[in-house]
């Protein structure tokens, strides 16, 4: 079988080739080769049990220091040798340089003072770098696993032994690194600001660390599309026309709520950038720290996260939990959006405005990030994975209860909304009345918020059950997400139509009578919200109707959460007869192949 | 080494694979032969744990692929037939990022990495650009990146393709190389003369079934029990055709246009061997003695009938 004269096969091949130099080296290194289960070339390491927190913490800090991610190096040393991107690099600052040169020609025409020239210049910088690298980052990251794919280097990097959060954390930095590289080589040129004055440093400061915040948003944006097509056009063309129109979105809001930083504060609005000049101007107000720091970079955080997590779950095998790195982002959104609405809150004079801004801020939530959690597990399977499972009690208990599969999927997603919702609106109350204790606008406050906690909750969590249930059935995540959507968006407008035809002024006087069909619609316990912040309280009907509603929602959730467990249920007998039944055809697999004898025992005839 | 046993697939409502099954023996070069569209590839998948058998099961190295993939990728290496490799790094680099993403710690990465450029001989090149390589040398870069973490088992699926020929003979001299270092190694090739040199089994595969598997020898005397062998004999002296023709278990002589003479016999290699001594005491100066056609060849002609599914 083996030459006698070389190793075989499990024994080190070093010893046959090494020097005896190595074999010192080897010696030194003993522990490491103690953990390997054959020496030959350096056999991968056999993970050893999970350790604790702390040790985990420990390695992964030394492993980043003595041994970086090996994606990371591999396509900074390729974007580094291509000549395209060293082009990109000349062009970007030459772009910039000469958009800031020639504006601030022009407006240093005439009796312009030179504090007002610095000031656009500063803009006009931020603006062009904007416009570059949204349009840049999310393309180059939109490459990032297409070109693996096209250039069939993709089957060998899943065989690597690489973990997938390795992959894509690999592949994040090394487009976020490339994208640094071009912020840094363009930089120097807002020093043309400084040379005229009215900006301070603080203020450039924040504008980079707001635009750096949103190049991770594109750049995980755009690998997280690029994990779910094969085509790098397919792929660039779906980040462009999605993630660009989104981009414009947020830079809208962005600049309004300059217009609203202006009147609460009285802080510069002399464009498009305001937050930095904001900031530096008060520096010395925890506001805007939360605000203008602490508020964006949850933001941030968040929407990577959220991205980074969904290209993990793209990446990993078919057979594998794909929901574990997504619920872990649902407990931080979730807390994150519940502290950021009351601590909006606790910035209102009063208990009126206290519990308007809970409302609001709460409907916006609840529409944008509570919504989202509602649908983003869409995509589970009945069934958990075969492998995977933890072996300690208490671990086994909690991924039995909320792990992966559909019905603990399920029941997480309920708990998540619940505990998110609720807290948020119990929170909310609780800080308004420990400010006001005695104010007289507390119940109108406290009838809007229990609207918008039980109706948010029971609406939601009915969203997640229906896009569960049409999973089940489907078997097409992406389908019954948008059938979900479909159906509760119908629901909400042909309630809305439906009591437009029987009174055309219904809209209009929303904020006075909420008529039982849109009561009842999945907006209805919102609507109703709103309304109970109104000057005359809603009547025995409008809270009949909103009672009726929560407990129409919560009900439907409820049943379609116990059809999805049935169904479950339905596909483990199923899985497992299958199972007993290829057991009971092939056997129990032997121990080792290695065992079976050479020759042709046990080959099929020919 | 390897065992498939009962595997069937689909794609969509198309069965790819029927009732498939056969085995590697530890420390053999497998040959998986089959015309485009037998179902190699995808059974091939499914050894690297690329892809799930719909029903049945495959084995390798006592291991489940579906209920322990990582283990068998510990002890798999596998290249598929249309590779790529990442063009901008140089070959050092190369096999630097793969050490490292199995694991292998920095102190034992550069020794592991020295030893397969050794092995592989590409050393003399491990500064070169991986984009400035030839098809071979980047064949050989595949091989040595598939040998990194010592596996056991290798799959190499068309690992000679568009190769010249003197890339083909060096990879299959790595080939053997690598079967005396104890590996088992798994060969899907459409060049079955180079895969008879090597391969000391073989299963074929058509339209998604197995339709011949075993020793190369075994399958031919099943078969077909007659064999027939090229003879060349320097000026001969006498009536050849009647001296060959007086050997054990000779069947017929005919003389060929080229002056050759092929023989027809009935039996294995120690027939053939009786035949040329019964030539060699009948003084005929026998300067080659040669297979009519490759045995594997004629397997694969006698088997397979030439349909695509």
């Amino acid at each position: 079988m083996s030459a006698p004269d070389l190793p075989v096969s499990g024994e080190p091949l070093g010893a046959g080739l090494a020097s005896p130099e190595s074999s010192a080296e080897s010696s030194a290194e003993a522990p490491e080769r103690i953990s390997r289960s054959s020496g030959a070339f350096g056999q991968a390491p056999v993970p050893p049990g999970r350790p604790d927190l702390r040790t985990r913490l420990r390695d992964a800090v030394l492993a980043i220091v003595r041994d970086p991610n090996p994606i990371l190096l591999k396509e900074l040393r390729a974007t580094l040798r291509t000549p395209l991107f060293i082009r990109f690099l000349y062009l970007a600052t030459g772009l910039v340089a000469i958009v800031v040169l020639m504006g601030s020609a022009a407006v240093s025409e005439g009796d312009t003072a030179p504090a007002e020239v610095g000031r656009s210049i500063f803009h006009l910088f931020f603006c062009t770098l904007v416009v570059v690298l949204l349009f840049a980052a999310p393309s180059q990251a939109a490459s990032a696993f297409t070109l693996e794919k096209e250039t069939r280097t993709w089957e060998s990097l899943l065989l690597s032994g690489m973990s997938p959060t390795r992959v894509v954390m690999g592949k994040f930095f090394a487009i976020y690194g490339s994208i640094l590289l071009v912020v840094i080589a363009v930089a120097p040129v807002i020093g043309v600001a400084f040379l005229f004055g009215g900006v301070s440093p603080v203020a450039v400061l924040v504008a980079f660390y707001w635009l750096l915040g949103c190049v991770a948003i594109a750049v995980s944006f755009g690998i997280a599309v690029s994990v779910r097509l094969d085509s790098t056009r397919a792929s660039v063309a779906a980040t462009t026309v999605i993630f660009v129109p989104l981009a414009m979105m947020w830079s809208g809001m962005i600049v309004a709520l300059g217009e609203l930083a202006r009147e609460q504060w009285g802080t510069p609005f002399d464009g498009p950038i305001w937050f930095g000049p904001a900031f530096a101007e008060r520096t010395d107000e925890p506001d805007a720290w939360a605000l203008l720091l602490g508020l964006p970079a949850f933001f941030f955080v968040m929407l990577t996260w959220l991205n980074l997590a969904g290209a993990i779950a793209g990446v990993d095998a078919p057979g594998v939990d794909r929901s574990s790195g997504l619920k872990r982002w649902s407990l931080f959104a979730a807390a994150g959006t519940a502290a950021t609405v009351v601590g909006l809150g606790t910035m209102m004079a009063d208990a009126d405005d206290a519990g308007a801004v809970t409302v609001v801020f709460g409907m916006a939530s609840l529409a944008f990030i509570f919504s989202l959690i509602a649908l983003v597990f869409a995509n589970e399977p009945p069934l958990p994975p075969r492998l995977g499972a933890p072996r300690n009690v208490l671990r086994k208990l909690l991924y039995d209860t909320f792990g992966p599969g559909a019905g603990p999927t399920l029941r997480f997603t309920f708990l998540v909304l619940g505990l998110g919702i609720g807290g948020m609106g119990a929170l909310a109350t609780v800080v308004r009345y420990a400010r006001f204790p005695n104010s007289v606008e507390n119940a109108s406050a406290d009838l809007g918020t229990a609207f918008l906690t039980f109706g948010g909750i029971s609406v939601l969590c009915a969203l997640a059950a229906t896009a569960a249930w049409l999973r089940a059935l489907l078997r097409n995540g992406a389908a019954a997400r948008l059938l979900a959507v479909v159906l509760f968006t119908g629901l909400t407008f042909g309630s809305m139509v439906g009591a437009a035809v029987m009174n055309p002024r219904v809209i209009d006087t929303l904020d006075h009578y909420v008529p039982p069909l849109v009561g009842m619609s999945p907006i209805g316990p919102m609507v109703l919200a709103g309304r109970s912040l109104g000057h005359d309280m809603p009547s025995t009907e409008e809270l009949s109707t909103g009672l009726a509603a929560c407990a129409v929602y919560a009900g439907l959730a409820l049943a379609l959460w116990l059809a999805v467990e049935v169904r479950a249920r339905q596909v483990r007998k199923l899985v497992d007869a299958h199972r007993a039944q290829l057991l009971a055809r092939l056997g129990p697999a032997p121990k080792s192949a290695a065992e079976v004898p050479s020759g042709d025992e046990g080959e099929p005839p020919a | 080494m390897i065992r498939i046993e009962h595997v069937s697939h689909w794609f969509g409502t198309f069965q790819v694979l029927h009732d498939v099954s056969f085995q590697v023996p530890a420390g053999e070069i497998f040959g998986f032969i089959g015309p485009n569209g037998a179902g190699k590839t995808t059974t091939i998948r499914m050894m690297a744990t690329l892809l799930e058998p719909h029903d049945g099961r495959v084995l390798v190295d006592g291991m489940d692929v579906v209920d322990a993939p990582d283990e068998v990728r510990r002890v798999i290496g596998f290249m598929p037939d249309s590779f790529g490799v990442y063009e901008r790094i140089t070959v050092e680099e190369y096999l630097e990022f793969f050490a490292s993403a199995h694991g292998i710690g920095p102190g034992a990465r550069e020794r592991t990495i020295s030893a397969v450029m050794e092995l592989t001989e590409l050393g003399q090149i491990k500064g070169k650009l991986v984009q400035t390589l030839s098809k071979g040398m980047k064949q050989r870069l595949a091989i040595a990146r598939t040998l990194l973490h010592d596996p056991k088992v290798l799959v190499l699926d068309e690992p000679a393709n568009g190769l010249d020929p003197r890339a083909r003979i060096e990879m299959r001299q790595l080939i053997e190389e690598l079967r005396r270092l104890g590996k088992t190694i798994l060969l899907s090739s459409h060049i079955l003369t180079e895969l008879s040199d090597m391969c000391t089994s073989v299963a074929i595969l058509e339209r998604g079934r197995l339709v011949a598997g075993g020793s190369v020898d075994s399958i031919a005397q099943t078969l077909r029990p007659e064999r027939s062998v090229r003879v060349r004999v320097l000026s001969p002296p006498v009536d050849v055709e009647a001296v060959l023709g007086r050997g054990p278990s000779v069947l017929a002589v005919e003389r060929e246009p080229d002056g050759a003479y092929r023989v027809q016999y009935q039996g294995g290699d120690e027939v053939l061997a009786s035949i040329v001594e019964h030539a060699v005491q009948q003084r005929l100066r026998l300067v080659r003695v040669e297979p009519d056609q490759n045995d594997l060849e004629r397997i694969f002609l006698e088997v397979t009938k030439g349909e695509l599914q």
